[in-house]
């Protein structure tokens, strides 16, 4: 093939903050119709990186050439006007807003007749994006605050493509997708490829991001560490790349077999939901990990709410099995005096207090345990808990009174799961435990739930990975349209194929 | 040693209320600070920090209660009514309390209930509460009570702020209760999730705000001598503005702290207390009042805004440093 003509090139950026470097000298070259990478643990500078590029931070030194010609983005709308857009890793809309209008917050004078703003021309435009794209459809005219995680991180992929990008850069775009939205996203990569337009993206899933893209830099400390061909490497040779040392291949379980107490600890029977869960029947043992696998519509994350009892079943019954007998679980008041715990999926959103500090979200969980004569709390016995949850789960901060917004996304996962673990449990409820959270803190969370699975708790885990499912449940629950697909169990051995073809 | 770090925000509302004792002193010929005013000022500061004590719960969920005055004037005054009719003066102080705590658990209730927002919700029941309180008033007089001396007397308004200053103290900050409260100013959806009762917690805070209405309404009713149409007028308002001239937030959480209650209801009462004194005629004063107000919020929010970007700056390095 001829040489390509080079879109991006980037000479000696540096950027600091205070006293950290976050990118030292870089260098690179991104080439028409190329799709490129960033691997790199968090804080390893991937973010800031592509940040500059989009104008989104400024530059501190070097040079920046598009197609050439020198480029000193200072805001993303001069990012857009050279057709680089981005995608953020935060989600970045005015809620109240609907969403159509969003997408053009930037272009509002295109729309503009005198003081007034024709509605229906954005979202007739917004739907001509969506059609030219082949994105699923959304509804435009909803406001932006009232769309889950998904939905919005579509509007801004039509949003980003409004401005018809040349260089398209993604930012942890697929963590908070599911399965079907995920392939959305590697079509419309692939179409990007055939248009001859680029991509930059970061993903933390190594996986993926060797089977998306061509090539892949690797990034250490703010320095870029080389660029090596996506089809010519492997996982544990980019993992080695990250971290600057060997990782053990694999962080999954490594025995094959199904393994849990007789007992059964929780029971979901011929639940259904609102939500389209129908006629579910699972039993959950000590000690065993059941998990759940499904596309984004196959109820997958209902299962979650309604075994809580956050979400009321319109059929059937969770039931759990106390010293007493059996339990009907109602309510999730119910759910944390019975020593369950479930840890949602919209870690910022809904799992953590994003203001407060480490302690203010580790004693949420155990304050009813820890309350004295008239409701009493005493602030040593709280700091106590916080302490442990720190030590325990080695949270990297400067103090458990720092603010949970300051942590990195791992960190924020650890106090998010660790909260439940300094608890005495039975049944542990986790919907996708590790999105979002670089290698190392993945491994620490199987740890975590392998330990839990020793200690005789019962754990469901909804997960978007399949890889996380079979490499560490002992049953898995194949989902779709709502309903049990089938049921398999690690003794079997559990085959990709087969779960997929169970999923679509 | 334990570091201690005072964040500048938090003793900004300390240095305005400070910088205003000392300007209103010398303003005043250090008449401000004379025994009679000090006793003066103890009167007008009375209702306006023992409603806040109950409003700061509303407030800390990130809601808002401006009900407060006319629950306290309505509630005294159908007290008082009742009394004159019994004759029985002693259970003036708890009819009272148990009649705005009720209006309080009908607000909780319709608020959580039917997921009303509990600014225009309160708005409504200020309108109405005054509606019949004028009513009332225009058709029939009512004196306080006879036999109530003591509770128009300034020790006995002392010794029930102070009470429950206390109380309130514990209740707010020391219990699990008081945590929850901040927890759902922080976030609603996290303590839901973890499986807290948050429309419980809710009912609870209206209930304790209107309880605290209530007290107001007694000490206030045996003040004026019996009930009138403008018994406690703009209280709730004068107690939002305490709230947040001490530097809780709109949105409540952990950053609602019983002593920012308490210095800014102190600081509204010297601001009124000090134009007075001063001399400001009353067409003015309420005009210089409004200003001031609004400088300080203006102080207040861009110290703010500092800290928060400073907070920021932290975040980023902290992040890219791990």
């Amino acid at each position: 093939m001829a040489e390509q003509e080079v879109v991006l090139k980037i000479v000696g950026l540096d950027k600091s903050f205070g006293i950290t470097h976050a990118n030292c000298n870089i260098d690179l070259e991104l080439k028409k119709g190329e799709i490129r990478g960033l691997a790199g643990e968090n804080g390893s500078g991937k973010s800031t990186l592509l940040s500059q590029v989009a104008g989104l931070v400024p530059i501190d030194k070097g040079e920046l050439f598009v197609k050439g010609e020198p480029y000193m983005p200072k805001s993303p709308i001069e990012a857009q006007k050279r057709k680089i857009a981005m995608i953020v890793q935060e989600l970045g809309m005015v809620g109240e807003l609907p969403a159509g209008v969003n997408i053009f917050l930037g272009d509002m004078d295109k729309f503009s007749k005198g003081p007034f703003v024709s509605l229906s021309r954005f979202y007739k435009e917004a739907e001509e994006i969506r059609e030219k794209w082949e994105l699923p459809p959304l509804n435009f005219r909803r406001k932006a605050s009232s769309l889950n995680v998904e939905s919005r991180k579509m509007m801004e992929l039509v949003r980003a493509l409004a401005v018809n990008p040349d260089i398209l850069i993604l930012d942890e775009v697929t963590q908070s997708l599911s399965q079907d939205n995920r392939e959305v996203i590697y079509k419309l990569i692939k179409r990007f490829k055939a248009e001859g337009r680029s991509v930059l993206m970061i993903s933390h899933d190594l996986d993926e991001t060797l089977q998306v893209t061509d090539t892949i830099s690797v990034l250490r400390d703010g320095n870029l560490i080389g660029t090596v061909v996506s089809a010519e490497t492997s996982e544990t040779e980019l993992r080695r790349m990250m971290v600057g040392r060997d990782l053990s291949g694999s962080y999954y379980r490594e025995d094959q077999k199904e393994t849990h107490g007789d007992e059964v600890a929780l029971k979901l029977e011929n639940v259904s939901s609102e939500g389209g869960v129908r006629d579910v029947n699972v039993q959950v043992h000590e000690g065993e990990i059941l998990a759940f696998c499904g596309l984004s519509d196959s109820g997958i994350h209902d299962i979650g709410q309604i075994a809580y009892g956050l979400m009321k079943p319109t059929g059937g019954q969770v039931i759990l099995m106390t010293d007493q007998g059996e339990e009907v679980i109602k309510n999730p008041i119910q759910s944390l005096k019975r020593q369950m715990a479930y840890v949602p999926k919209d870690r910022d959103g809904e799992a953590m207090m994003m203001k407060s500090t480490i302690l203010q979200n580790t004693v949420l969980p155990s304050a009813e345990n820890l309350e004295g004569k008239f409701g009493y709390l005493d602030s040593a016995s709280l700091r106590a808990v916080a302490e442990d949850a720190k030590n325990q789960f080695l949270i990297k901060c400067t103090g458990v009174t720092q603010k949970v917004n300051a942590l990195s996304g791992g960190n924020k996962q650890k106090v998010n799961l660790g909260r439940w673990l300094v608890k005495d449990l039975k049944v542990l409820i986790v919907d996708c435990p590790t999105r979002g959270v670089d290698v190392g803190v993945k491994a620490y969370i199987y740890e975590c739930l392998r330990k839990a699975k020793e200690k005789g708790i019962a754990t469901l885990m909804i997960t978007d990975e399949l890889s996380e499912a079979m490499g560490m449940a002992d049953r898995i629950v194949v989902m779709k349209n709502g309903v049990t697909e089938k049921i398999i169990s690690r003794n079997e051995g559990f085959d990709e194929e087969s779960i997929i073809e169970g999923m679509i | 040693m334990k570091k201690i770090k005072v964040n500048s925000i938090d003793i900004i509302p300390v240095l305005i209320l400070v910088i205003l004792v000392v300007i209103f002193a010398i303003l005043s010929g250090g008449l401000s600070l004379s025994s009679y005013n000090i006793g003066k000022l103890i009167i007008q500061l009375v209702p306006i920090m023992l409603g806040s004590l109950g409003v700061i719960f509303v407030v800390s969920l990130g809601s808002t209660d401006i009900s407060i005055g006319a629950n306290a004037a309505m509630a005294a005054t159908l007290a008082a009514m009742v009394t004159l009719k019994t004759g029985q003066s002693l259970i003036f102080f708890p009819l009272t309390v148990v009649i705005s705590s009720l209006i309080g658990l009908l607000i909780g209730t319709i608020a959580t209930k039917f997921k009303v927002g509990t600014f225009i919700l309160t708005l409504a029941m200020l309108i109405g509460c005054r509606g019949f309180l004028n009513y009332v008033v225009s058709s029939v007089k009512i004196t306080t009570p006879k036999g109530l001396k003591l509770l128009a007397t300034t020790p006995f308004a002392l010794a029930v702020l102070i009470v429950s200053i206390a109380i309130v103290y514990y209740v707010f900050e020391k219990t699990k209760f008081g945590y929850y409260c901040k927890c759902v100013g922080e976030n609603e959806r996290t303590i839901r999730s973890v499986g807290i009762n948050v429309d419980k917690i809710r009912v609870t805070c209206f209930v304790i705000s209107g309880f605290f209405a209530g007290v107001v309404g007694v000490t206030q009713l045996c003040r004026v001598g019996g009930a009138t149409n403008t018994l406690c007028n703009m209280l709730e308002m004068r107690v939002q503005m305490a709230i947040f001239l001490g530097g809780i937030l709109t949105t409540g959480g952990f950053s609602a702290k019983l002593y920012k209650a308490i210095i800014g209801s102190i600081t509204i009462t010297i601001i009124e207390n000090g134009l007075t004194i001063c001399g400001a005629s009353s067409q003015v004063s309420e005009a210089v009042e409004g200003i001031l107000l609004v400088a300080i919020l203006v102080i207040t929010i861009y110290f703010n805004r500092v800290a928060e970007k400073k907070v920021e700056q932290e975040v980023v390095e902290e992040l890219i440093s791990m």
